[in-house]
């Protein structure tokens, strides 16, 4: 049945370019001027009409087979519940146990599906357009991206979107403490000579292209974090030991890398400019340093630090080159319920739609069969 | 005043080991920040170095910067020998030696040879796109800051260009994809049959066709340009309103038009600010991938652009190697192994090198004009 | 360079600072010159003359502790700065540096010192909001109150009205003449009528050194010494 559906398909499509290429012979033809020209043009033409094949034939024979379909979802859904109701509650073996624990929780996903089969294959109609309600709600809810696909493509983002806030999570996670407290640092306790030489330092990491962050990143520093997670004295944190090289960890720890210096310049700013005044009031008060930094000059900052903090957000979701690198290919919703572990590999929108593009045929459409 | 005494401090002040942590602690973050920063220029240098610098004159070597990019051939010959050619050579090889058998023959794309046809097109690029830039970007700066009323209209531009400074380059790239790739403009006789719209030009059979440009470099620089756009609007803007109010006034007092005074007595001064923007915007476009990916890039080219032209306009319409594009190549679209490794980090060391040197000069030059510019 | 101040554990109406031969300099610049006088507890002295001959000083002996010293001398500034939180934060910031957590101590203290500083009744109400909502006046009278709320045994005052209007500058001298029954107060004014109003004791300083002190009726009357006389008439200023 696949075959010849597919077959099907595949004839439709042709059928169409074909018109598509006599529609422009044709017109080249009604332009051309040299008359040996237009006639081959239009003997061209001709050669390119092609039967449309009908497709009545082979629906007609697609819908005869229809509850046979019907029949065969509900038996293996009756045989798969008995199944499921008879399985131990545990095993004594680890990975049987696994495995048994996978399916418990796989299960109640796949009686719901085998269950909507019947209704679904009722409802199914071949010349009824897909609402454009339906096609937007799919694009924004569905969990599926797949482009390029054997049978049909599925456009849905939320696998995508996921994956970028995931990856800016972890990347802000570690560039808010460093790119804050570096400012903290740097405006309040440091000396001249130290503020004069790390300041443009820190700046100057702005200015290292995307492209060479993953390029370490792939060839240096995913091996070297994965090295390092199978140390022993590592164990504790959740999910070392890390197997993937590729994955969400190391493209987050990169982009907190690229994030730290936009965070620490304008938070640094912002310290800078609450007035004088503030810190003498507290020195006069007899507060010591710390006292009167933690106390007075940040909490009068704040706003700006938290301004710092979402440039830094915006820096970090647009990040391209580095996610393409390093984050991995996979484009799936990671298994949240493994806990802190979950750091599965996956691409973000931004570098997953480099990935697409260049793979789409222009002329591929999923609305129209 | 009571028990002067107590003033005395004996011992440590209160508070000391609490004091002590955290200043350890916040310069121990900002100290490992600067750590991991030059560990990653370290390990560039160290293996990218050797690539690009040889101990004889002329100490660099220009093989490497002056060679078109080949895929490299390793194999052993009869005696046991590993060779690394690239493939012109190779194929010098393979005549030569016609009877000698070959062992273990492995390839390796885009990792022999130098890198010409990257430097030169990420060049094309950048000159093209500085072109555009540059040019719509100072005059609408002037229209905002000299010709303009303002009004709620103007501030909303304004706004706009703002917004479209803080925009990832990778949407850009998908605006050049979808517009200069796609949908602009071309006179042709020849509309393709993706053509969105063709309108009939009444000379001959030539048409208006909304089909694109296709990949190419025109299509490149018009993409670099709209991002780099922004910051050349808002830095000349900025660097023409710090002329002073009274050039203007003294010029049009002595019968100048409008735009005499702004060609002779505003823009002159405003060139130093102009130039320093410009070479913040080079910096970005020389660094940039995202929007170069599918408007112009190409990952294997033989010919460097100006080679094997029909025509000379035929360079615009024509794909170019880059050096961003390349690293991307070299790093996501080959297999690590010790024969890619010279290509690999001698790229990134040449493109880190220009991208640092440029960002250095526009550091450097900033902090000099902000020091100068006081009239 | 500087020599010991020394400090006197006095009994009450007597002397509350001993300054014996004062010197004191900015790095290299001699900013005052042997400096003799005895300012006396639970009084006003004001420290009159022309502006940058030498009014405000600094302690640097190494073994002081100063943030000891600093909370044990209050200090109101020329400008009023309240710190960028409630009017309740400000006041009571001092006494949370010192480790005071209990939500009742502080709130008694904080009353006591608003009401020391005539603030009480207009800002009881609204204790939690912005100190900066306050008038000019007013924020001078909170910067006042937090300065007293660790009952500090001095306060030394930098030309506290100089930023007010004349209504608000009346407030704060009537607020003075309150504050002294408990405190000693050092005002630095180049305001004459300030400290013909305010000050039981005034000393004239100029360039650096002590010119004249004694007290303000005296001084402004029948000076000794006839620099102090020419600043008095406005022969310069």
């Amino acid at each position: 049945m696949t075959a010849a559906v597919t077959t099907t398909k595949e004839a439709v499509q042709n059928a169409d370019l074909l018109e598509k290429d006599r529609n422009s012979l044709l017109a080249a033809a009604a332009h051309a001027k040299d008359l040996t020209e237009r006639q081959k043009l239009l003997a061209d033409a001709h050669a390119s009409l092609a039967e449309k094949p009908g497709i009545d034939g082979p629906m007609q024979t697609l819908m005869l087979r229809q509850p046979d379909c019907i029949a065969t979802h509900t038996t293996l859904h009756q045989a798969c519940a008995g199944i499921l109701a008879k399985l131990p509650p545990s095993l004594s073996q680890s990975e049987a146990n696994r495995l048994l624990h996978a399916a418990n929780k796989a299960a109640p996903l796949f009686l719901d599906a085998l269950g909507q089969a019947p209704l679904q294959i009722l409802q199914w109609r071949h010349d009824q357009p897909v609402p454009l309600a339906d096609a937007i709600r799919s694009f924004l809810t569905g969990k599926d991206w797949v482009t390029g696909g054997a049978w049909q493509d599925f456009y849905g983002i939320l696998p995508l979107l996921i994956g970028s806030l995931m990856i800016s999570l972890v990347a802000l996670c570690l560039a808010i403490p460093a790119g804050v407290g570096a400012a903290i640092y740097i405006n309040q306790f440091a000396s001249p000579t130290e503020q004069a030489v790390v300041k443009p330092v820190i700046e100057f990491i702005q200015a290292i292209p995307s492209v060479v962050l993953g390029f370490i990143g792939i060839l240096v520093f995913g091996t070297v974090l994965r090295d390092l997670s199978q140390l022993d004295s590592l164990s504790w944190v959740p999910g070392f030991p890390i197997e993937e090289r590729l994955n969400i960890f190391t493209a987050g720890c990169l982009l907190a890398l690229m994030s730290i210096p936009t965070i620490f310049s304008l938070a640094e700013d912002a310290l800078n400019n609450v007035p004088s005044a503030y810190a003498e009031a507290s020195d006069a008060l007899g507060a010591s340093r710390i006292q009167t930094s933690f106390r007075v000059i940040i909490p009068a900052a704040f706003s700006g630090i938290l301004a710092a903090v979402l440039l830094g957000l915006g820096r970090v979701i647009g990040e391209t080159m580095v996610v393409l690198l390093v984050a991995g290919k996979r484009i799936k919703i990671p298994d949240f319920s493994a806990g802190l572990g979950c750091w599965a590999s996956m691409p973000p929108p931004t570098s997953s739609s480099a990935g697409p593009i260049t793979n789409i045929p222009p002329r591929c459409s999923i609305l129209k069969h | 005043m009571l028990n002067p005494e107590t003033l005395i401090r004996k011992g440590l002040p209160k508070g000391h080991l609490k004091d002590r942590l955290v200043r350890v602690l916040l310069g121990a973050t900002t100290y490992f920040i600067v750590i991991i920063a030059a560990l990653l220029f370290a390990k560039i240098i160290k293996d990218g170095a050797p690539v690009l610098f040889s101990t004889k004159a002329p100490y660099v070597d220009l093989g490497f910067l002056l060679d078109k990019n080949q895929t490299l051939h390793v194999f052993d010959d009869a005696q046991g020998v590993r060779h690394q050619l690239p493939a012109s050579a190779y194929s010098d090889y393979v005549k030569q030696h016609e009877d000698a058998p070959i062992y273990n023959p492995q390839t390796f794309s885009y990792s022999g040879g130098g890198i010409v046809g990257p430097i030169v097109g990420t060049a094309l690029l950048t000159i093209g796109s500085m072109i555009l830039a540059l040019f719509f970007g100072v005059c609408a700066a002037i229209y905002l800051s000299e010709y303009a009323k303002q009004s709620p209209f103007i501030h909303a531009v304004r706004l706009a260009i703002l917004n479209l400074a803080g925009i990832p380059s990778i949407v850009f790239g998908l605006f050049g994809f979808a517009v200069f790739v796609l949908a602009v403009p071309v006179i042709t006789s020849t509309p393709s049959d993706r053509s969105l719209l063709t309108l009939p030009l009444f000379i001959s059979n030539y048409v208006i066709s909304f089909q694109g440009w296709n990949s190419s470099l025109i299509a490149g620089c018009a993409t670099l340009a709209c991002m780099i756009l922004p910051v050349i609007i808002t830095a000349s803007e900025e660097s023409l309103r710090a002329v002073p109010q009274g050039f203007r006034d003294a010029s049009l007092a002595m019968g100048a038009t409008r735009w005499q005074t702004i060609r002779k007595c505003v823009l002159p001064f405003s060139l130093p600010g102009i130039l320093t923007s410009s070479l913040l915007a080079i910096t970005r476009v020389a660094g940039e991938t995202a929007p170069i990916m599918f408007t112009a890039a190409v990952a294997a080219k033989d010919d460097l652009p100006w080679e094997s032209l029909a025509h000379p306009f035929d360079l615009l319409a024509s794909q170019v190697q880059a050096l961003p594009y390349h690293i991307y190549t070299l790093a996501a679209r080959i297999p690590a192994s010790e024969y890619t490794r010279r290509a690999q980090y001698g790229s990134v060391f040449v493109f880190l090198l220009l991208v640092m040197t440029l960002s250095l000069g526009s550091m450097i030059l900033r902090a000099r004009l902000r020091a100068k510019l006081k009239w | 360079m500087v020599t010991d101040p020394t400090y006197n554990a006095a009994a009450p109406m007597a002397t509350a600072i001993h300054v014996r031969d004062l010197c004191f300099a900015y790095h290299t610049k001699p900013a005052l010159h042997d400096v003799t006088l005895d300012i006396p507890a639970r009084q006003i002295t004001a420290f009159i003359g022309p502006s940058g001959c030498g009014k405000s000083t600094l302690l640097r002996r190494p073994d002081i502790d100063l943030q000891e010293l600093r909370r044990r001398v209050g200090m109101v500034f020329q400008k009023y700065n309240p710190f960028k939180k409630s009017i309740y934060e400000n006041v009571v910031f001092s006494l949370r540096l010192g480790g005071m957590r209990k939500r009742a101590a502080l709130d008694e203290l904080a009353e006591a010192a608003l009401r020391s500083a005539a603030l009480w009744d207009e800002v009881k109400d609204r204790l939690h909001t912005s100190a900066l909502g306050l008038s000019g006046g007013q924020q001078q009278r909170l910067c006042i109150a937090r300065a007293i709320a660790n009952q500090p045994d001095i306060l030394l005052m930098d030309e506290p009205c100089a930023a007010l209007d004349p209504t608000a500058t009346l407030k704060i001298e009537e607020l003075l003449h309150q504050l002294k029954q408990h405190y000693t107060i050092i005002i630095v004014t180049h305001n004459m009528a300030q400290a013909t109003r305010c000050a039981d004791l005034t000393a004239f300083m100029y360039l650096g050194k002590l010119i004249e002190s004694g007290p303000t009726m005296h001084i402004f009357t029948t000076p000794n010494n006839p620099q102090t006389l020419a600043y008095i008439s406005g022969s310069f200023g």
